[in-house]
């Protein structure tokens, strides 16, 4: 400031020197004093015009001006509350959607692993394209580990769900088992303990949260003897808070791969793991990092090298079903939820855009009333540029507000979704409003008050000053272009609309399908969860039979139940049938294994097609087949009688007996698969199960009795994911029901925010053509008549906007292919439903201002003008 | 030694819809010397608007030149012409047109904002005008606190405060009641004896007379000019 | 009224003038009365410049960094600021010469046939 004054102080007597200079020089030509000093001044010109124009050169004045542009635009904010508030809410509301889906986008796509280097960890496995299952057999992992040259570290690493004995507690939790490799890749540094040196693997490390809930934060612990699945291993160490497991999760057929990670323990080599074997391979998982400046393309030439030669040494270790794959993890990482992802974001942009345009629509509404401080505005010699400038300052203090509002709101919604469904997508729980969240939602502000901005100040851009000025205290009607404007506007927001609301009828659509199931079917009335035998004794398969054989007589006689049963984790195996399979080929299918009991069809309501099905007690192998395994593998023959082999050593023979109709009870959104049903008693092996008990009413409420019953016969066998089989179905869907729940929110909002601007150009249009209205109704106009007239403006603006959204729709639909499920990306239903369901809600909403006019007073309005 | 504050030569205003020509104003001559007081009158329909609005550089005319304080304005651009109405011309309107959400102080800041005038300038520049008008004591008002002639007077007082070359007043008193439009008409004269230059419009006879010189308008052409004497 | 005598002033074409101040501080650093003084003589007092709109002129160009100013004691001993061109600022002088003399010549190639006989 005071540099400032020192400047003009400066000017001020640089400017007094010259005039005082000018005035001797003339003295000296001879002139009188007062005529020399008037003849300088006047040479000089106007002093003040002067040193305001260097003023202007000194500070650009357009930030005080903006500085006045903004204290107006405070102002028009908070004399028009209603209006400030509807703005800013609707504005909170797309941005908030936005930045919330953003932060989501950010966590899963594009914020980089927090390992070091995230850029060259690749994910290398080998993928079996029958089984659906990828792993990689630990002998292959050790050759590619001593021979690759690519890569700077190699991890290994494999998932388990073990029974931890935690002194006071028998809990079950997500092992990973991690090869020493791991802790360079991750760099994992424990805040309590240390890392396992290398030969030190009974230890284990806790996660943070499993150390606060298992252990009550007790330091401790460190040291401490506990016990897992029957073996005695020693805590090391804690990891901090912040870590997380972050190489890709596996794909096995039948895991949850998305389970936090409690315990880390370190791998242990076996010299047997390196002999290759067609009866069990230790397999597991793998993440690499590449040597710096090696490429992934080399990587990969370099690792088919080494399969090749490894083929060559073991010419029946290969099949072609078996195929390497090596991805940037973090590509692998995101996986399917990349096209959902993008889905979503493109979608509410679009809510976004209605927004926006809804709010322009609003602002051209209202600029009618500020036409005349326009037109004054520019009879003070405003420019185009001025005014236009200042509607953008006004706009992007709206934008500001409803921005910040906004943020708020993501953080309400995000929460929300976090808590419906977390497991939607890995690494979803991750997603905060951060830095780039709160950048996006700052430029999407920007971008929205330039958007809706402007289109007020085009509609006024050819205002008729004089027009508007001259008169008296009249009120001056839109320009037709603005109501124009306003139109096309609504058209734009209903045609997205349409876009949004196909894409959630789609998805809708996809769930009805889903969920489609025989009447005998009732997954509210079923009760689920795991068991995994554990424990030394449990090893013998005489053992596990004789607890299921227990569990299976105990359930069924407690009071609410109808009926249980047990099945394997549904393991895949080719069905050999004999006399039509090849031998020393495989089938052209492989089928799911299911061992269970009699009681399966009562429980889940299973439909006996052809034959029978078992009894608990047969006295020699039987299996039970489905429909979708009938029609490939028995090459048209009715397989009822015919022999198929079972898994085992040596396998045994089992004579089909039935077929049931498919049933699609785990993976709601996969295909029904071929299966098989056996006897639990004529399995090898069952490890792990699934109890499934029908109740007759809610089967939580018998939850408690049953798991009691269960604890009865064995305390030290824990049951674990107790639930209805609803909620594990909606489990298995939940990346879908995650797509449905938000596509559906925007599309509701979109429509809310489109019918609210048919409603509002229809009232406007009303409001503006009361005179004539009055006119009409004076000359005789009978009200149906003025009804129709005001309606079908409505329903122009309606066709015309779901006419493009269906274009439109039908060209963007198939973008959303891997959400959808039985149900085809250009669905002439779902197009057709939301089509006339937009028409009737559009027409209700411009029915409503439409009867409005019918009540205008026909002498009250010739009279107003 | 008086010097033209206008200039029109030869000034037409063609409006051409829809193939209909329509002449506003045709052939017009006027000249509007530095400290004159110059009514502009006749029936509605004869083309005063159209005039004051090339006057007020508002509108261009469809031919001839209009020379304002030694530039010649009739060609320039839009935005030019907006820096050049803010620098040169004062408009008071008849309906006032003051900004509702603007307090007295900034409706008569306004131009001077636009003009990009420093904040202290633009201060001192005000209360001077506001002076003149005797309207400090209601700086922080808003327009709808006011009366019509009160408002009149601070609109008075905005297009005093830019120092125009000419003030254009276009009805001014057609709002207000006669007792009130006395008083802003003397306001006007009280101006003019302290050397602004005016041009008014009006239909009203009583306050033509106010004015030097009376210019009559009829069908868009100048009939007669009537000299009151008192230049 | 020198500056405003009508028809012997020529107006100055917009930029003209920053020309001329560029020129005129070729010679060395001067202060502002004598810029306008040494182009009203220079130019034979064709050219009038309204002396006020050199100081809005010498703040633009000290802006663009073509001219700095300092302090210094003028002939009558008092203290004045003085203008100076800057090494950008010659380099621009030159560029502008160069644009005014094509201008010149343009505009004379133009106007010659009017002018056969020598004055209009």
């Amino acid at each position: 400031m005071t540099r400032r004054q020192k400047a003009l102080e400066n000017l001020n007597r640089e400017i007094n020197d010259h005039i005082e200079q000018d005035t001797q020089d003339h003295i000296a030509r001879g002139m009188t004093p007062e005529e020399a000093r008037r003849a300088a001044l006047s040479a000089f010109g106007n002093v003040g015009l002067v040193k305001e124009e260097i003023r202007a050169v000194w500070i650009p004045i357009w930030i005080d001006q903006i500085f006045q542009d903004a204290r107006y635009g405070v102002r028009m904010i908070r004399q028009n509350p209603g209006f400030s508030v509807i703005v800013i809410l609707t504005l909170a509301l797309g941005i908030g959607m936005n930045t919330a889906v953003f932060s989501v986008f950010n966590a899963v796509l594009l914020r980089p692993i927090q390992y070091p280097n995230p850029e060259r960890l690749v994910s290398l496995s080998t993928q079996d394209i029958v089984f659906n299952s990828e792993a990689v057999a630990k002998a292959d992992w050790m050759d590619w580990k001593d021979q690759a040259s690519s890569f700077e570290r190699m991890v290994g690493y494999g998932p388990s769900d073990q029974t931890i004995a935690t002194g006071d507690d028998v809990t079950r939790a997500r092992v990973m088992v991690v090869s020493e490799d791991f802790w360079e890749v991750s760099g994992a540094r424990p805040v309590l303990g240390r890392l396992p040196q290398i030969d030190e693997t009974n230890t284990l490390l806790l996660s943070h949260k499993f150390f606060e809930q298992q252990f009550h934060s007790d330091p401790n612990v460190i040291g401490r003897t506990i016990d897992i699945d029957g073996q005695q291993v020693v805590i090391s160490g804690v990891l901090p808070e912040q870590f997380r497991f972050q190489l890709s999760p596996p794909v096995f057929p039948g895991f949850d791969s998305v389970s936090d990670v409690a315990a880390y323990r370190p791998m242990l080599h076996l010299p047997e793991q390196r002999v290759r074997s067609q009866n069990g391979v230790a397999i597991n998982l793998v993440v690499a990092k590449l040597k710096p400046g090696v490429s992934i393309d080399r990587a990969r030439t370099e690792l088919k090298a080494i399969r090749t030669r490894i083929a060559e040494a073991n010419p029946k270790w290969f099949t072609n079903q078996k195929q390497l794959s090596v991805l940037p993890l973090r590509e692998k990482l995101v996986g399917d939820a990349r096209q959902a992802l993008w889905v979503l974001m493109g979608a509410v942009a679009f809510v976004l855009l209605i927004a926006c345009a809804t709010i322009a629509n609003l602002l051209l509404a209202r600029s009618s009333t500020r036409q005349r401080e326009i037109a004054i505005r520019i009879s003070l010699g405003a420019g185009r540029f001025r005014v236009l400038r200042q509607f953008l300052v006004e706009s992007t203090l709206l934008a500001l507000l409803g921005g910040a509002a906004g943020v708020l709101f993501a953080r309400w919604g995000l929460a929300i979704v976090l808590h419906l469904i977390p497991q939607a997508i890995p690494r979803l729980t991750e997603a905060t409003i951060d830095g780039r969240a709160l950048t996006f939602a700052l430029s999407t502000s920007l971008f929205t008050a330039f958007f809706f901005g402007l289109s007020p100040a085009i509609a006024l851009w050819n205002v008729n000053v004089h027009n508007l000025l001259k008169d008296g205290a009249r009120t001056f009607s839109a320009t037709s272009g603005s109501l124009q404007v306003r139109r096309l506007l609504v058209v734009v927001e209903l045609a997205l609309a349409v876009i949004l609301l196909s894409g959630a009828g789609l998805m809708v659509k996809s769930f009805w399908r889903m969920n489609a199931h025989g009447p005998a079917f009732d997954p509210e009335h079923i009760l689920v969860m795991k068991l995994q035998f554990s424990g030394l004794q449990y090893r013998e398969m005489a053992r596990q039979r004789a607890y299921v054989d227990e569990l299976l007589r105990k359930i069924p006689s407690i009071p609410g139940v109808q009926a249980a049963t047990v099945t394997s984790p549904g393991a895949r195996i080719f069905l050999f049938v004999e006399g039509v399979s090849v031998p020393g080929a495989a089938p052209p299918q492989a089928a799911v294994f299911n061992a269970t009991s009699a009681a399966l069809t009562r429980v889940m309501g299973l439909r006996l097609v052809e034959g029978r099905w078992m009894t608990d007690g047969e006295p020699a192998p039987v299996a039970i087949i489905n429909e979708s395994i009938a029609r490939t593998v028995f090459d048209g023959r009715n397989p009822i009688g015919m022999r198929v082999r079972l898994p085992g050593r040596p396998p045994s023979m089992a004579t089909v007996v039935g077929v049931v109709a498919d049933l699609k009870y785990s993976k709601l959104d996969a295909k029904p698969e071929p299966e098989v049903y056996v006897p639990y008693a004529h399995t090898p092996a069952l490890g792990r199960l699934t109890v499934a008990v029908r109740t007759v009413g809610d089967p939580l409420a018998s939850a408690p009795s049953i798991l009691k019953t269960i604890s009865s016969i064995d305390k030290t066998q824990a049951v674990f994911d107790v639930q209805t089989m609803a909620e594990a179905q909606a489990d298995s869907i939940a990346p879908r029901r995650f797509s449905l729940f938000l596509l559906g929110i925007f599309a509701f909002t979109a429509l809310l925010l489109a019918l609210i601007g048919i409603y509002g150009v229809i009232a406007y249009s009303v409001r503006q053509r009361t005179h004539e209205i009055g006119i009409r109704m004076a000359l005789g106009a009978k009200s149906g008549e003025v009804v129709r007239m005001m309606v079908r403006q409505g329903i122009g603006i309606a066709l015309a906007g779901i006419i493009i959204g269906l274009a439109a729709a039908f060209a963007m639909t198939r973008f959303m292919g891997s959400l959808l499920y039985d149900v085809e990306p250009t669905d002439i239903e779902t197009f057709a439903a939301v089509a006339i369901g937009l028409g009737i809600t559009a027409l209700i909403a411009a029915l409503v201002p439409a009867f409005k006019a019918v009540r205008i007073d026909p002498i009250n309005a010739l009279r107003y003008e | 030694m008086t010097e033209s504050v206008i200039q029109l030569q030869s000034v037409s205003k063609i409006f051409v819809t829809d193939e209909v020509e329509t002449h506003a104003l045709s052939n017009i001559h006027l000249d509007i010397r530095k400290g004159e007081y110059v009514s502009i009158s006749g029936p509605s329909g004869c083309g005063k608007s159209t005039l004051l609005a090339i006057l007020g550089l508002l509108d261009s005319p469809s031919e001839g030149t209009y020379v304002l304080n030694g530039h010649a304005v009739h060609g320039l651009k839009t935005g030019e012409r907006a820096r050049i109405r803010n620098r040169e011309i004062g408009f008071i309107f008849q309906a006032f047109n003051l900004i509702g959400d603007l307090t007295v102080y900034e409706n008569v800041e306004l131009p001077l904002t636009y003009r990009g005038m420093p904040r202290d300038e633009r201060k001192r520049r005000v209360n001077e005008a506001l002076e003149r008008v005797d309207m400090v004591h209601r700086i922080k008002h808003f327009p709808a606190q006011l009366s019509g002639g009160q408002q009149q007077r601070v609109a008075v007082a905005r297009a005093l405060a830019g120092n125009p070359a000419i003030m254009l007043a276009d009805e001014p008193t057609g709002n207000l009641d006669s007792a009130n439009g006395e008083q802003v008409m003397d306001l006007l004269k009280e101006l003019h004896k302290a050397g602004a230059t005016i041009c008014m419009v009006t239909h009203d006879p009583r306050y033509a007379g106010f004015a030097d010189r009376t210019v009559h308008l009829f069908d868009g052409k100048l009939v007669a000019e009537g000299n009151h004497g008192n230049a | 009224m020198s500056t405003k005598d009508g028809n012997n002033r020529i107006e100055l074409l917009q930029g003209t003038l920053d020309l001329l101040i560029l020129r005129t501080l070729q010679r060395g650093p001067v202060h502002g009365h004598a810029i306008a003084k040494a182009i009203e003589r220079n130019s034979e007092d064709v050219l009038q410049v309204e002396q006020g709109s050199l100081y809005p002129a010498l703040h633009r160009l000290i802006k663009r960094r073509w001219i700095s100013v300092e302090e210094g004691v003028s002939e009558n001993n008092r203290r004045a600021k003085y203008y100076s061109l800057t090494a950008k600022g010659r380099k621009q002088l030159d560029v502008e010469t160069t644009k005014w003399d094509k201008l010149a010549q343009a505009i004379a190639r133009i106007l010659r046939p009017a002018e056969q006989d020598g004055k209009p």
